[in-house]
C-alpha cells in the first residue's frame, strides 16, 4: 500500500510540476551545454594554456532554478553562447553538498568533471543573482548546490537511452537509490555511457563514462554519516575554430582542421581526456531542532590531458595556419599558387584541408639523427629517427583536498542563522608528454625557439639538470611545475522575515595564497624556474544583503547589493608558467560592485519578474598566450587595471493562458563593457626581454565580445492531459561583437597613420556579428504500465530551421598586421545546424 | 491584474529609457591628425625641386594612384605614383607590398626630392611606415601619347617625367625585333628601340631580372604602356607586363622573320645553374663551373675529376631546362667544346621525359661532335648542327653525362650550348 501511495505521488508529481521531471528543457540542456562548449570562447591560436577548460564551464547553470527567467534563458540561449548578465563563470557558485566544484585556478566549474550524472545533478538547488545561500557566500552570478546525499536521490530505479547527433550520439544512464532502508543504510548509484564515433562535426568523437556511488548511514537520530564517490572518465576529439576563409573555402561552416586521414582512417590530433574522482565523506549533525551542523571532507585527483602536434624543425603541418591558406597567395604574381591553393582547398582535398598523418609518419622515418653528448652523458652518440612531428600532451595533473562545514541556527521563526567554515588545499602538476611519436625513435628535449636564437646549447635546455634528454612515448617533457593555492574561507549570514519584509545580510573572509614549484631548471630562466616562487597571499572580503518587499503575497519588490574583493587567479597571475615564476606586475585583487532590483509577479496562471541590475569588476587581470611565428616563440599578453561594467535588464514571464496551453517570454539586454583603460605588457617565453610594458590599451566602452548581449525568447506548451506535451521557443539574438585584440587599441597601433586613413577604423572598430535567431521544438509523452513502470519519451529538436549561417561569436588574433588587417583574420564560430535529442526513459 | 501590468511596464520603460539614455560610445585612441595644408600635389611635390636636392622637413602627405609596381621585377624598391597632376617615382629604402591600382598617400618628411640623371625622383622612402594604402583597384587609364611629344625635353626633363602613358601603332626596330625584352640569362638590363610610322623612337629599358626578360618581343605592331623614365637625355619607357603591347597589325618595316626558337647557354652569367640547369652527382662529388682561364674569350663551363694530386671517380650530369619545341620546324642544337686529358668521352643525351632523377630517366645518346683532339688545349671546337627534328615536343632537354675513374679523366670545358630553329 504504502509503495502505491508513493507510486501515485509521483504520478501527481509528475503531471503537476512537470518542470521537475518531464520538461523537455530539463533533458535538453546539459545536452545543449555541450553544445555550446563544442565552440571555445576565447583560445590563442594554439591555447596551450588552457586547454578547453574555458569550453567546459557551465553556461546551463541555472538549468534547474525555479526562477522563469533562468530557466527559459538556461534552455533556449545557451546554444548561442548566452552568459547570464554577461558574467564569466567564476561568478557562479556550484556546489555539491556544501563543497564547492569551481576549480581553484581559474573559479570555473567545468561541467565535464562530472557530465553524465544527470539524474544526480537534477537534484540542485539553484538561485540567480545575488542571493542568500546557505552553503557559501556564493557569487554574484548565483549559485547551484547539487544534493548528491543518498536519501535525495529519488527511490526507484530509472534506466535511460537517448540518441543525439551533437557530440555524442548514443547516451545510456542507469540510476538505482535504495531509499532509506530499514538498517538505517540508504544507497544510491548512477552510471552511464555516452559515445560517438563522430559527431556533428567531421572528425569528432566522444567516448565518455560516469559513475557515482553515494552511501548514506543513519546513526541515529542527531547523526547520519554519508560517502559520496564519483567520477566521470571522458575522451573526446576536439573541434577546430577557423576563419571564415576556411569556412568558405570548404563550403562547411563546421569545418574541424584537427584532424588528418592516417592510413586511411580519421584521426583527430587534439584529444581532451579527462577524469577527476572526488571522493566526499559527509556528517550530517542535527544538534538540536535547531541547529545542524554539516561537515565534508574531500579528496579529488585525477587528471586533464589535452593533445596536439608539435613538430621541429619541419613545416607547419596544421592545415589552416595562414601560410597554407590561399589568401596567403593571394597577391599580384602570386596568381598560379593561389589558383592551386584555392582549387585544392574548393574541391575538399584532405591533402590540403586536413592533416596528413601518413606524410608525418613518412617524415619521421626518413630523420636518421645523432645526438651527440645524448642525456648529457660527454661521448654518448645516439643514432636513430628523431621525431619531426609528435602527438604531445598537456597534463595537468590535480590533488585537491579539504574541509567544508556548514551550521544553520534556527534562532527564532524570524530569524535563521548560517555560517561556514572550508578549507581547500589544491595543487596541480602540469607538465607535457609524448604522446604519439609517429613513427620516430626519440624527440629531444630542447627548447628549439631557443635553440634557434642563442648559440649556447645550455640555453635552449628545458631542464639544464638533464640537458640534451632523449625523451620517447609516455616520459615528460618541455616543462613540467606545479600550482599549489591554499584558500582558507568564512561566511556568516543570517535571514530574517516578516509578513512585509524578508531579509538576509552575509559576511566572508576569504585568504588564498598561490604559488608556483618549478620541476625543471629552464636553460632560459635558470634563477627563477626551479623550486618554490614566492607566494603571492591576498586576504579578500565580501559583504552583500538582500530585501523582499512584499507589496502583497503577489506582488513583491526584491532589492539586493554585493561587495566583494577576489584574489586575482593564479591561471592569468603567471605570465609563462611553463618557463618561469614571475608574476603579472602589480598583481591585486579585484574588486567587485553589484546591485540589483526586481518586481516579481506571482499568480497561480502568471509569473514574471523583471530585473535591472548594475555590476562594476575592476583590477581585473587578463592574459593570453599566442604563438608568433616571426618571433619563432609563445607571446604573452597581460592587462591589470582591467575593469568591466555590466549593466542591464532581465524580463521573464510564464503564463497558463488555459489549462493546457502555457506560454512563456524573456528578454534580457545589457551592455556589457570594458571600464578602464588597462596596462599591458607583452613578454615572450623565449627571452627575457619584455616586448612591451606599461601600454595603455584604450579599451573603455568596448564590448565584451563572443556572447549576445541582448537574447529573447518567446515559447508556447501544449500540455495536454493525457500525459503528453509539444512545444516551441522562437529565440533571437541581438549584439554580438567579435573579442577585441587589446594590443589593437593602442597608440602604438595606428602610430603612422592619420586620422583620414582607413586603417584607423579597420585597426580599431570592434567588429558586431549579424543578428540571428533560431527555432527550437519539443515534445514529450509518459505511460504508466501495470501501475509499477513509467515511460516517458522525449525529443527536442534544435535549430529546426537548419540555420547553419548563425555566427555566435569569435575572436580577433592577437597576432596582427598594422598594415593589413586582413592577414590574420578573426576566429568565427557557428551554431550547430539543426540537431535533435531524443530519450526514453523506464522507471519502476 | 492591471496594477502588475502597470508596474511591470514601468519597470521595462524604465530600463529601456536607461539604456537608450546611456549610449556608450568606444574609446578613441589617440591618432594624429593630418591638416588639410599639409596635403600637397605631386605637382607641387615636383616643382620643390629647383636647383638643388631638397629634403622635407614638414609633415607633408601626397596622394597619388600606384601606376607601376614591382611584380614582374622590372622594377624593384620603387613604385610610381600618380595624382590629377602629376606624376613621380619613388625611391624606397625596401621592397613593399604595393601594387598597381592602390591609392596611397606618402608621408614624405625626410624623403629627398631629387634630380637622378635628369629624373626627378623622390628618394629615401620607408615604405613600412610612409606609404599607407588607401583604396585598392583605382588603376588609372594611361594618356594616349605619341613619341615625338614624349621625347620632347623641356629644360632638363620630359613633361611626361614619372607619368603613366600609352604609345599606339609601334613596333620594336628591326636590329632588336627578334631579341627578348631583356638579357635573362646574364640578368642584364637592356634598351630596345621602338618606333613608330613616323620613325620617331624612343628607347624602352627592361630590367634582367624582371620575369620577362627572357620573352621575346612582340614581332609586330600595336600599342604599348608603361611608365616614363629618363636617363639624362634619353626618355625611356619603363614598361609593367609585357601583357600590355597589345598587337593590332602586322609590322610596318620589313625585317627578316625571327627564328622561331633560340635558346642560348653562353655561362657569361658565371653559373652553371641559372636558366634552370641542373647538377646530379651519381657517383663522387666532381661539380661543373663557370671559368674563363686560358685563351678563350669568355665564360664557359669546366668539369675536371682531378683535384690536384689525383682523380676522383665520379659521374656528373647536367641537365638543361625543358624546351618547349613543339612549334618549330626544323630545331637544331650547336655547341662548343675542348677537351684534355685522356678518360672517358663527355656524352651529350636527349629526353622528353625527365623524372627530376637522371637515372630514373630514359635517355637517348644525341650524337653531336666534341673536340676530338684531347691532346692539349685548343681553340674550342664548333659541334655544328645537330638536328633535334625528332624531338618536337615539350618537354625536350638535354644533358651531359661525365664520368671519370680514379686513374683517369678528361677535363671538358663547353660553352655556347643553342637550339635555334631557322
Amino acid at each position: 500500500m504504502r509503495i502505491i501511495k508513493i507510486l501515485s505521488a509521483t504520478v501527481v508529481f509528475t503531471t503537476l510540476s512537470a518542470s521537475a521531471q518531464t520538461t523537455p528543457s530539463s533533458i535538453s540542456n546539459e545536452d545543449s551545454t555541450e553544445n555550446a562548449t563544442t565552440i571555445p570562447a576565447f583560445t590563442t591560436s594554439l591555447d596551450l594554456l588552457e586547454g578547453d577548460a574555458q569550453a567546459q564551464d557551465v553556461s546551463g547553470l541555472l538549468q534547474s532554478s525555479r526562477d522563469v527567467f533562468s530557466n527559459i534563458a538556461g534552455f533556449n540561449f545557451s546554444a548561442a553562447r548566452y552568459r547570464v548578465r554577461g558574467y564569466d563563470s567564476e561568478n557562479f557558485s556550484v556546489s555539491m553538498n556544501g563543497v564547492s566544484l569551481n576549480e581553484p585556478e581559474g573559479g570555473r566549474a567545468i561541467w565535464a568533471f562530472w557530465g553524465g550524472l544527470n539524474d544526480i545533478t537534477r537534484t540542485q538547488e539553484s538561485k540567480a543573482g545575488i542571493s542568500s545561500s546557505p552553503y557559501s557566500f556564493g557569487g554574484i552570478g548565483g549559485f547551484s548546490n547539487i544534493d548528491s546525499r543518498a536519501t535525495a536521490v529519488r527511490k526507484g530505479t530509472r534506466i535511460s537511452y537517448a540518441s543525439a547527433n551533437r557530440s555524442y550520439r548514443n547516451r545510456v544512464m542507469v540510476t538505482h537509490s535504495t531509499g532509506m532502508m530499514e538498517n538505517g543504510f540508504a544507497i544510491a548509484v548512477s552510471a552511464s555511457k555516452r559515445w560517438a564515433g563522430e559527431g556533428y562535426i567531421d572528425g569528432t568523437f566522444y567516448d565518455g563514462g560516469s559513475y557515482l556511488l553515494s552511501i548514506e548511514k543513519k546513526i541515529n537520530d542527531k547523526h547520519t554519516i554519508g560517502l559520496v564517490g564519483y567520477g566521470a572518465p571522458t575522451a573526446r576529439g576536439k573541434r577546430s575554430i577557423s576563419t571564415q576563409e576556411a569556412y568558405d573555402l570548404t563550403g562547411n561552416n563546421y569545418y574541424n582542421s584537427y584532424w588528418g586521414y592516417q592510413n586511411g582512417k580519421k584521426r583527430n590530433s587534439r584529444i581532451r581526456t579527462n577524469h577527476k574522482p572526488r571522493i566526499m565523506l559527509n556528517h550530517y549533525f542535527k544538534v538540536n531542532e535547531k541547529t545542524n551542523i554539516n561537515t565534508s571532507t574531500y579528496y579529488s585527483f585525477g587528471k586533464e590531458g589535452n593533445t596536439r602536434l608539435n613538430w621541429y624543425s619541419a613545416a607547419d603541418p596544421r592545415p589552416d595556419y595562414y601560410r597554407n591558406l590561399p589568401s596567403y597567395y593571394n597577391n599580384p604574381g602570386d596568381e598560379f599558387l593561389f589558383e592551386q591553393q584555392t582549387n585544392l582547398w574548393e574541391s575538399n582535398d584532405p591533402l590540403a584541408t586536413q592533416l596528413d598523418f601518413d606524410q608525418m609518419y613518412f617524415a619521421n622515418t626518413k630523420n636518421l639523427f645523432t645526438l651527440s653528448n645524448a642525456d648529457g652523458v660527454a661521448g654518448n652518440s645516439v643514432t636513430g629517427n628523431r621525431a619531426k612531428y609528435i602527438i604531445e600532451e598537456a597534463r595537468k595533473d590535480v590533488t585537491h583536498y579539504g574541509v567544508n562545514m556548514n551550521a544553520s541556527h534556527k534562532h527564532s521563526e524570524q530569524i535563521m542563522i548560517n555560517g561556514g567554515l572550508d578549507v581547500s588545499i589544491y595543487k596541480s602538476n602540469n607538465y607535457k608528454l609524448i604522446d604519439d611519436l609517429l613513427g620516430a625513435d626519440f624527440w629531444v628535449d630542447v627548447d628549439q625557439f631557443a635553440e634557434r636564437d642563442f648559440a649556447d646549447e645550455t640555453i635552449a635546455q628545458s631542464d639544464i639538470n638533464n640537458p640534451n634528454r632523449i625523451v620517447k612515448e609516455g616520459d615528460r617533457f618541455g616543462y613540467d611545475y606545479d600550482i599549489n593555492i591554499n584558500t582558507y574561507k568564512g561566511f556568516g549570514q543570517i535571514e530574517g522575515t516578516s509578513k512585509k519584509i524578508d531579509w538576509f545580510a552575509a559576511l566572508s573572509l576569504t585568504s588564498t595564497s598561490f604559488w608556483r614549484t618549478g620541476n625543471y631548471q629552464n636553460g632560459l630562466f635558470p634563477d627563477n624556474s626551479l623550486g618554490d616562487s614566492e607566494k603571492q597571499s591576498f586576504f579578500n572580503y565580501g559583504i552583500k544583503g538582500g530585501a523582499i518587499y512584499k507589496l502583497s503575497g503577489r506582488h513583491l519588490i526584491r532589492l539586493n547589493g554585493a561587495h566583494l574583493t577576489r584574489a586575482p587567479f593564479s591561471r592569468t597571475a603567471f605570465v609563462s608558467p611553463r618557463t618561469r615564476d614571475q608574476v603579472v606586475p602589480d598583481l591585486e585583487s579585484e574588486k567587485l560592485m553589484s546591485g540589483d532590483i526586481s518586481y516579481l509577479v506571482r499568480y497561480p496562471k502568471l509569473k514574471a519578474r523583471a530585473t535591472l541590475f548594475h555590476t562594476t569588476l575592476k583590477d581585473k587581470t587578463w592574459s593570453r598566450s599566442f604563438y608568433n611565428d616571426e618571433l619563432n616563440t609563445f607571446v604573452n599578453y597581460m592587462m591589470t587595471g582591467v575593469d568591466q561594467v555590466f549593466t542591464g535588464l532581465e524580463f521573464g514571464a510564464e503564463a497558463n493562458v488555459t489549462s493546457t496551453i502555457i506560454v512563456t517570454g524573456a528578454f534580457a539586454t545589457g551592455k556589457f563593457l570594458y571600464d578602464s583603460r588597462p596596462t599591458a605588457t607583452i613578454i615572450q617565453d623565449n627571452s627575457t626581454e619584455l616586448l612591451a610594458e606599461d601600454k595603455t590599451v584604450y579599451f573603455k566602452n568596448f564590448r565584451i565580445g563572443g556572447i549576445p548581449q541582448t537574447a529573447a525568447s518567446i515559447g508556447v506548451q501544449y500540455r495536454s492531459p493525457k500525459y503528453w506535451f509539444v512545444g516551441t521557443n522562437f529565440n533571437y539574438f541581438a549584439d554580438i561583437y567579435l573579442d577585441a585584440n587589446p594590443d589593437r587599441r593602442t597608440e602604438e597601433a595606428i602610430s603612422k597613420y592619420v586620422s583620414s586613413d582607413p586603417q584607423v577604423s579597420e585597426i580599431v572598430d570592434q567588429t558586431k556579428l549579424d543578428n540571428d535567431y533560431t527555432l527550437n521544438l519539443f515534445a514529450g509523452k509518459s505511460w504508466k504500465l501495470k501501475d509499477k513502470y513509467f515511460i516517458r519519451l522525449n525529443v527536442n529538436v534544435n535549430n529546426v530551421l537548419d540555420n547553419t549561417d548563425f555566427q555566435t561569436g569569435g575572436f580577433e588574433q592577437l597576432r596582427y598586421d598594422q598594415n593589413e588587417i586582413g592577414k590574420f583574420p578573426p576566429m568565427i564560430g557557428y551554431m550547430l545546424g539543426r540537431t535533435y535529442f531524443a530519450m526514453v526513459s523506464l522507471s519502476f | 491584474m492591471t496594477f502588475t501590468r502597470k508596474i511591470l511596464s514601468a519597470v521595462l520603460v524604465i530600463g529601456i529609457t536607461l539604456f537608450t539614455a546611456c549610449k556608450k560610445d568606444f574609446d578613441t585612441v589617440p591618432v594624429k591628425e593630418l591638416p588639410e595644408g599639409n596635403i600637397i600635389t605631386i605637382d607641387s611635390l615636383r616643382k620643390i625641386y629647383t636647383a638643388f636636392d631638397t629634403t622635407i622637413t614638414n609633415d607633408i602627405s601626397i596622394y597619388g594612384v600606384v601606376t607601376a609596381d614591382a611584380v614582374t621585377g622590372n622594377i624593384y624598391k620603387e613604385l610610381y605614383i600618380q595624382d590629377e597632376t602629376n606624376a613621380i617615382k619613388l625611391e624606397l629604402l625596401s621592397s613593399a607590398d604595393f601594387f598597381i591600382g592602390d591609392r596611397v598617400r606618402v608621408a614624405i618628411k625626410g624623403a629627398t626630392v631629387r634630380r637622378d640623371r635628369d629624373m626627378i625622383v623622390l628618394d629615401s622612402i620607408n615604405p613600412d611606415i610612409a606609404i599607407i594604402r588607401q583604396e585598392q583597384n583605382q588603376d588609372l587609364t594611361p594618356e594616349v601619347v605619341t613619341i615625338d611629344s614624349l621625347i620632347l625635353i623641356d629644360i632638363f626633363a620630359s613633361k611626361y617625367q614619372g607619368k603613366l602613358v600609352q604609345i599606339n601603332n609601334v613596333e620594336f626596330d628591326c636590329a632588336d625585333a627578334c631579341k627578348t625584352w631583356a638579357d635573362g640569362i646574364g640578368q642584364r638590363d637592356e634598351n630596345r628601340v621602338l618606333i613608330d610610322t613616323m620613325g620617331n623612337s624612343i628607347v624602352v629599358r627592361s630590367s634582367g631580372f624582371s620575369t620577362f626578360a627572357g620573352d621575346n618581343l612582340p614581332f609586330d605592331q600595336g600599342s604599348i604602356v608603361g611608365v616614363v623614365s629618363q636617363y639624362d637625355g634619353t626618355v625611356q619607357l619603363t614598361i609593367r607586363n609585357p601583357n600590355e603591347f597589345i598587337v593590332s597589325n602586322t609590322r610596318k618595316s620589313t625585317c627578316t622573320p625571327c627564328p622561331a626558337f633560340t635558346y642560348t647557354k653562353d655561362f657569361e652569367d658565371e653559373s652553371i645553374t641559372s636558366g634552370g640547369w641542373i647538377q646530379q652527382n651519381i657517383a663522387g662529388n666532381i661539380s661543373w663551373e663557370a671559368s674563363d682561364q686560358g685563351s678563350h674569350p669568355s665564360f664557359y663551363g669546366r668539369i675536371s675529376n682531378y683535384n690536384g694530386s689525383s682523380n676522383v671517380a665520379c659521374e656528373t650530369w647536367l641537365v638543361s631546362p625543358a624546351f618547349d619545341l613543339s612549334n618549330t620546324t626544323n630545331p637544331e642544337f650547336f655547341m662548343e667544346s675542348d677537351v684534355n686529358y685522356s678518360g672517358a668521352d663527355l656524352e651529350v643525351y636527349i629526353t622528353t621525359n625527365f623524372t627530376g632523377d637522371v637515372t630514373t630517366t630514359s635517355w637517348t645518346q644525341l650524337s653531336v661532335p666534341l673536340d676530338p683532339d684531347n691532346s692539349g688545349w685548343n681553340t674550342f671546337y664548333p659541334s655544328g648542327a645537330v638536328s633535334l627534328v625528332s624531338y618536337k615536343s615539350s618537354g625536350v632537354r638535354v644533358a651531359y653525362k661525365y664520368v671519370g675513374s680514379s686513374s683517369n679523366g678528361q677535363t671538358c670545358e663547353i660553352d655556347d650550348i643553342k637550339i635555334i630553329d631557322l
